[in-house]
């Protein structure tokens, strides 16, 4: 019995530090030793399912964690946003010269100019930028499903296969699986003291963005039953905070709110919740299935629909019992810095205490955050 | 004393300081200008009191004379904001205090203040365009938010797709007409729109003259002139023609004389993006012997060299309606897109006005400028052999402008300009 505990321990931790960036290409890397290919993509709204059934990875692209990023500077000033240089640091540094191709996005102004800035670098011999309706109406979700079928199109004449409808329902399917397994991790962390803290599980996430679903899905499930009965790290109560953040994938942004006495139960994040919420219909066509999941699943303050992004965290904050919101804005990142106003001040309405803290992709200014996150954390500790 | 009065005030200053004073080195037909701008908000302020419904716009895929045409009163808002001068500190505080971001676009945090200070008519409809860049998008979305009025979000995509961009625009353009007609009062007049864009049609000929005569050395135009632009919001001005007459008059008399902006040129550049509106940078160039005939967006920019007309069969396979040909003109626009087009235009302007370099200006905020930037800057030195001179600012916040610095930066560039061409600084 204790050395099933150590084995699943183990097992679990490898998982959670997939992610990170020592880790995080590895699979990415045997998976290329099989003669397959891998496709970078560089937001959440680019349906991977397409390149998945076409035979090829779809890896969610991530920078560098280290804080200079003298090659992206030349092209990103710095003043743009954050994430998008320590990705294109990652790029001109040959990091990600594993990669075959890339899906870019205009998620926002600073993606659409990522996209640009490879192709101007002549980076990678496939590149593709999809756009993302900024609202989901009648007429933008067909928009939309044009867009993922030429998408299809150029994934199937750059990978020489041809990806058929029963290819592309193979690959909802497994990609519900994994939606299906992380939404079982996630209804753990309702209890009220749950067997995984908040970095543990953006460490779990943050490895469905990097690994192959398969192996993903077998990892995750071979570990479920261990964490329905897992110890908690945590013994008593805490105040039971969500996060707000894009494209956050450093689990240690996380442990430092938990290191101040907070638990973190719930995330708005489009590398946590946002990622893998709302399965796609297995009925009718796939390319509309996907475009119906992929313009209606949780929105992120990109999209112009703010109040339906409120209702669903305020949805989120009932149904896990949370006590306050962090919002993390990226330096530079538009989408949730201009979004932020119209979210603290519907919270504030709500009753939710609500603290906004910008922070720099890399994870910096740590004695800064820590202070201002312990303040938050005291305040709602006073009831416990 | 609000916004639209402060301008009144303004134009009237200007049109009398005009009249009594007149500065040689500037085109007469500035005067016009302001008057038409005179009375343009004199305008605006009528229909304010009167109760007219008040349409904001802003980004370029949507333009004013869509909203004429429907019997609103415009109010471009980053346009519009542009023109705040020395009251922008006040609006920039509005927008600070709301909790916008400090760091984004200045024009935009000075529209957001503007709009929220009260010193512009209320919207009875807000139109949030995603095409040019977020800040714009979000600027106006929030605005909608705010005022609870009807709003119509109009989605862009990235790229020129032809037909079907077009098609996708013009679906969109149908549903903002339909949500537009639901405030009191309004009825989208299609024939009117005919109206304005025949009106576009002819000023189209006449910036193509002025582009031409630009190409003449010394440059008939100033610097500043060259960034001056009569908005569409003018369109209902009788003498919006005429302005462009006189001021393709004025410059064909200077060529005659042969006198240009600057005593003596030595070299010529273009300006692109913006520009800090509370300096004077082109004086500064010109007092180094470098002319700007050309700016990114201004007067006979070059911006719609390639203009189709409606009626263009060979285009489109039959003459196209007026809000088709509002949706074919939007599915065509650069802004705000990928730097490729962008690049091409200013690649083009280059070859065409012998430009010896360009001064990119980095306003700080605006993410697809900025990040477009350095590529032009390549694409100029690899193709024509061009500097580029990328040199970071604001708009409308003169606090953070150092005039040494920045001055100290285009007199670095000139010298390499001149040094390139052999000339001594």
């Amino acid at each position: 019995m204790v050395q099933d505990t150590i084995t699943a321990e183990k097992r679990l931790k490898r998982l959670c530090e997939a992610g990170q960036e020592a880790n995080r290409f590895n699979w990415a890397k045997e998976w290329k030793t099989q003669g397959k290919k891998v496709i970078g993509l560089v937001d959440t709204y680019i349906p991977e399912e397409i390149i998945y059934a076409a035979g090829a990875l779809p890896w969610q692209i991530f920078g560098t964690w280290r804080q200079n990023v003298p090659l992206a500077s030349v092209y990103r000033p710095p003043n743009t946003c954050r994430y998008c240089a320590h990705v294109l640091e990652s790029f001109r540094s040959g990091q990600l010269d594993f990669l075959d191709g890339a899906v870019g996005s205009d998620w926002d102004d600073d993606r659409r100019t990522l996209w640009s800035q490879w192709t101007h670098l002549k980076m990678m011999s496939f590149r593709h930028q999809l756009h993302v309706p900024v609202k989901d109406s009648a007429v933008s979700r067909l928009e939309f499903i044009a867009n993922i079928t030429r998408l299809r199109e150029v994934v199937e004449e750059f990978c020489g296969v041809k990806i058929t409808d029963q290819s592309l329902a193979d690959a909802i399917g497994v990609y519900n699986k994994m939606r299906a397994l992380l939404t079982r991790v996630y209804e753990m962390k309702k209890r009220d003291v749950p067997p995984l803290t908040g970095a543990e599980t953006l460490g779990l996430t943050t490895a469905a963005l990097v690994m192959p679903k398969d192996e993903f899905i077998r990892e995750l499930e071979a570990l479920l039953p261990y964490l329905e009965t897992r110890k908690p790290s945590v013994t008593s109560p805490h105040p039971r905070l969500l996060v707000s953040a894009d494209r956050l994938d450093n689990p240690a942004y996380i442990a430092l709110i938990e290191d101040a006495g907070a638990l973190v139960a719930m995330d708005d994040m489009d590398t946590g919740s946002r990622y893998f919420w709302k399965e796609v219909s297995l009925n009718g066509d796939p390319l509309t299935a996907l475009a119906e999941r992929y313009l209606t699943k949780p929105a992120c303050p990109r999209m112009l629909y703010w109040k339906g992004q409120v209702n669903q965290v305020i949805a989120w904050v009932k149904e896990w019992k949370i006590d306050g919101i962090v919002n993390f804005t990226l330096s530079y990142s538009y989408p949730r810095l201009f979004g932020t106003p119209y979210l603290r001040d519907q919270m504030e309405a709500a009753g939710i205490p609500f603290l906004t803290i910008q922070r720099e992709y890399y994870l910096g200014s740590v004695g800064q955050l820590r202070t201002r996150v312990e303040a938050f954390v005291e305040t709602l500790a006073e009831d416990f | 004393m609000n916004f639209l009065e402060d301008e009144v005030a303004k134009y009237e200053r200007r049109v009398k300081r005009i009249k009594e004073n007149p500065d040689p080195h500037k085109l007469k037909s500035n005067l016009l200008l302001y008057e038409m701008w005179l009375d343009f908000r004199k305008r605006q302020l009528k229909d304010w009191k009167e109760g007219v419904p008040f349409a904001y716009l802003s980004g370029g895929g949507v333009q004013p004379e869509l909203f004429r045409a429907m019997g609103f009163q415009v109010l471009h808002l980053p346009m519009t904001a542009d023109r705040a001068g020395s009251n922008a500190p006040r609006y920039f505080e509005i927008a600070r205090q709301r909790g916008y971001p400090d760091n984004t676009c200045d024009r935009i945090q000075v529209e957001m203040g503007l709009a929220f200070s009260g010193e512009w008519p209320p919207p009875s409809f807000v139109t949030c365009f995603s095409g040019e860049c977020l800040p714009i998008t979000y600027g106006s979305y929030w605005i909608a938010e705010h005022f609870k009025c009807a709003t119509y979000a109009m989605d862009f995509p990235i790229e020129d797709r032809g037909d079907d961009g077009f098609q996708y625009l013009l679906k969109q353009f149908r549903e903002l007409v339909s949500v537009a007609e639901t405030v009191p009062g309004i009825k989208f007049d299609e024939a009117k729109l005919g109206e304005y864009q025949r009106k576009i049609e002819a000023n189209h000929s006449l910036q193509m003259e002025i582009y031409e005569l630009k190409k003449q050395v010394p440059c008939p135009i100033s610097g500043k002139d060259a960034l001056r632009m009569a908005g569409r919001e003018l369109l209902d001005d009788p003498r919006y023609i005429e302005y462009y007459e006189l001021i393709r008059k004025e410059m064909r008399d200077k060529i005659e004389r042969g006198i240009g902006a600057l005593p003596e040129e030595k070299a010529r550049v273009m300006w692109v993006v913006s520009a800090p509106f509370y300096a004077d940078p082109f004086s500064f160039l010109e007092s180094r012997g470098v002319a700007v005939p050309v700016y990114d967006a201004g007067m006979a920019s070059g911006e719609r060299r390639e203009y189709v007309p409606p009626d263009d069969e060979k285009r489109h396979g039959r003459r196209l309606s007026p809000l088709e040909y509002m949706a074919f003109t939007a599915a065509e626009g650069t802004q705000g897109r990928t730097p490729g087009p962008k690049a091409e235009r200013i690649l083009k302007n280059c070859r065409e006005l012998h430009l010896d370099g360009v001064i990119y200006f980095m306003l700080s905020g605006c993410m697809p400028e900025i990040g477009c930037g350095r590529i032009v800057a390549d694409r100029l030195e690899e193709e024509l052999g061009i500097p580029t001179l990328l040199i970071d600012g604001y708009c409308l916040d003169s606090a953070k402008y150092n005039q040494t610095d920045f001055e100290s930066k285009l007199d670095a560039f000139v010298s390499v300009l001149l040094a390139r061409k052999g000339i001594p600084a």
